[in-house]
């Protein structure tokens, strides 16, 4: 079964999504969950953590499965979304 | 994987992943327009957490055409339309496949009617990253 894993990043000024990266898979979820270490905040048809910290989503995306967003990748989302501004949430569709 | 899911013989196996190769690889028109898939988000916006979605695959010049105001972001990243509202959305569904059109619309309906008492916004989207 599929299990993607994504970061996604929500601009409350503007209303809108400003990214969706991919991290990975089933091994990523199971990262997660002992990183997070709560229930989701959303979890009808799909799974979904609010207030997502960047420690948490740097020590989740170390487990980056190939061509999904690592620990690099998330500095630089930081960079230009700070998730003191930005609505930072782990997005799991299975 | 194919005997366990079909429970045939290897043989048979053999042909059905052939068959499935075949079909997927049959190549994309060169002629058809780029197309995109498009997710419509909900954001709660006080829970700050995404609540419910619906997507969708089509021709990404008739989205922009479609919803008819620049996006917030367009890059090699994401394509992004804010605070869409639930006429932009219905135009939406209206460029999507005839035969699923009147079935998406009532799913609009359904999605809007279960936060319709929760401060919402609606984000159209579409990712441009590999995954």
């Amino acid at each position: 079964m599929a299990s993607d894993v994504n970061l996604v990043i929500f601009d409350p000024q503007m209303g809108a999504i400003v990214c969706d990266a991919w991290i990975g898979m089933s091994d990523t979820i199971a990262k997660a969950r002992s990183v997070l270490r709560r229930d989701p905040d959303h979890a009808i048809g799909f799974e979904c953590w609010a207030r997502l910290q960047l420690d948490e989503i740097l020590e989740i995306s170390a487990t980056h499965y190939l061509e999904g967003a690592g620990p690099d990748e998330i500095q630089e989302l930081a960079a230009r979304f700070p998730p003191d501004g930005a609505w930072w949430m782990l997005f799991h569709d299975y | 994987m194919v005997r366990r899911m079909t429970g045939c013989d290897p043989g048979q196996a053999v042909q059905v992943v052939n068959a499935l190769a075949e079909v997927l690889s049959l190549t994309p028109d060169p002629a058809a327009p780029p197309t995109g898939q498009f997710i419509l988000a909900v954001v709660h916006l006080e829970r700050r957490v995404i609540v419910d979605y619906m997507d969708f695959f089509l021709p990404i010049d008739d989205v922009r055409t479609c919803i008819g105001r620049p996006p917030q972001i367009d890059d090699e990243g994401i394509l992004s339309w804010g605070n869409v509202t639930p006429d932009e959305a219905t135009a939406l569904i209206d460029i999507d496949e005839p035969e699923i059109h009147d079935a998406t619309l009532r799913e609009f309906a359904d999605l809007m009617a279960r936060h319709a008492s929760t401060p919402i916004a609606l984000s159209l989207y579409c990712s441009r990253r590999l995954r």
